[in-house]
């Protein structure tokens, strides 16, 4: 069965707003490694549009001067994925051969996502993760720690509705040059 | 000029206590206990809020004397016992008190007299509502985290009005067996 995993960009104090706080290339080169070992992205409606049409764009045009290569290479790596699926209640469009839209039915949805063979499933965001995490679906969690207290802006796990606390289980922590910390765990 | 480092344990979305105030999902061992005990020791001022002081006042002066006590309940309430201790609250009088100090008004010229002594790094130990309060004087300089692996959902945050962004710099971190994650930060001032 195919494993679940989640990635967030967060500050110290829980911030995950990408505009309070930019990515140093090591980060953006973890995600690229996430993102190439996935076969399936799983988003909420606020996620998949921040990431969609953004970094295909960037995948397909020429690379500006400002562009940083790990930028490229993340675009790259998201736009070469296999399907996307976006829970959404009101997104109407557009499908495609690559991207479906679900609007129930989200466990159900994920165990067979699951058991299809392939590379990881792989999400990111809040809302929607709030709830995979609190349904006990995601397997593996990822959590780049960046130096800084922001104050404001969307938190990690906001609204999550856990029966009980969810208890994880550390497997590493790396260390950046930027003094971002990377925590993983798996599902306990 | 001393620094006061924040020193919490907290979940991984950033609760440092449940809503009703539980702190039963920290984990602490001897492992930690040991790490932690050779900061503390080198201490000699601890700071807290109120409820946290009477907390510790409630335990640490006799922990040491009790017929069961371990290792660290011995040292710690050594070293609690001797250390100059600085306490906020409205309410609390420092008469008939030894070794400790009530800050009970003037927030930020008390605590950088304190600052201005000198001598070792003020720890403030745990005490979300008094750190809240520091935080906004810009007077904390640093944070000694140890994050636990779990998700509470909601409780009491380490963080809370926050008006302008604080940069950080890591200096380091360490892994421990119970997957408890030390994070040793400091404030970067301009």
């Amino acid at each position: 069965m195919r494993k679940l995993v989640y990635a967030i960009n967060t500050s110290l104090d829980g911030c995950i707003d990408h505009t309070k706080f930019y990515p140093d290339e090591e980060t953006m080169a973890y995600f690229t490694q996430l993102t190439r070992d996935a076969g399936t992205f799983l988003y909420g409606r606020i996620t998949y549009q921040l990431m969609v049409p953004y970094w295909p764009d960037v995948a397909k045009s020429p690379p500006g001067q400002d562009d940083r290569e790990v930028d490229i290479e993340f675009a790259r790596a998201f736009d070469a994925v296999e399907k996307i699926v976006v829970f959404s209640q009101s997104l109407e469009g557009p499908e495609g051969e690559k991207t479906r839209i679900v609007s129930t039915g989200l466990q159900d949805e994920v165990l067979k996502l699951k058991q299809e063979p392939g590379k990881n499933i792989f999400t990111g965001g809040v809302t929607l993760a709030s709830q995979l995490a609190a349904l006990g679906l995601i397997d593996e969690y990822h959590f780049v720690v960046h130096p800084i207290i922001v104050g404001e802006g969307r938190r990690l796990f906001e609204g999550i509705n856990l029966e009980e606390k969810l208890q994880l289980k550390l497997v590493e922590s790396t260390v950046f040059k930027s003094g971002a910390v990377v925590l993983r765990y798996v599902k306990k | 000029m001393r620094k006061i480092i924040s020193f919490m344990h907290i979940s991984l979305d950033g609760f440092v206590a449940g809503p009703n105030g539980e702190m039963n999902w920290i984990k602490v061992d001897e492992e930690i206990f040991d790490h932690v005990g050779k900061r503390i020791s080198e201490t000699d001022t601890a700071l807290y809020g109120r409820v946290t002081y009477q907390m510790m006042e409630n335990y640490w002066p006799a922990a040491g004397d009790k017929p069961d006590a371990g290792k660290h309940d011995i040292e710690h309430s050594k070293w609690y016992n001797q250390v100059h201790k600085v306490v906020l609250s409205k309410t609390m009088k420092e008469a008939g008190l030894t070794n400790t100090k009530i800050i009970s008004d003037n927030l930020l010229d008390s605590i950088n007299e304190i600052k201005q002594q000198a001598s070792s790094e003020i720890l403030l130990f745990g005490s979300p509502t008094a750190t809240h309060s520091l935080i906004q004087l810009n007077l904390i300089d640093g944070y000694w985290l140890f994050v636990n692996p779990i998700i509470l959902g909601h409780g009491v945050p380490l963080f809370a009005d926050i008006k302008d962004k604080i940069k950080l710099k890591l200096l380091t971190t360490k892994q421990f067996t119970s997957g408890v994650t030390e994070l040793n930060y400091t404030v970067n001032r301009p």
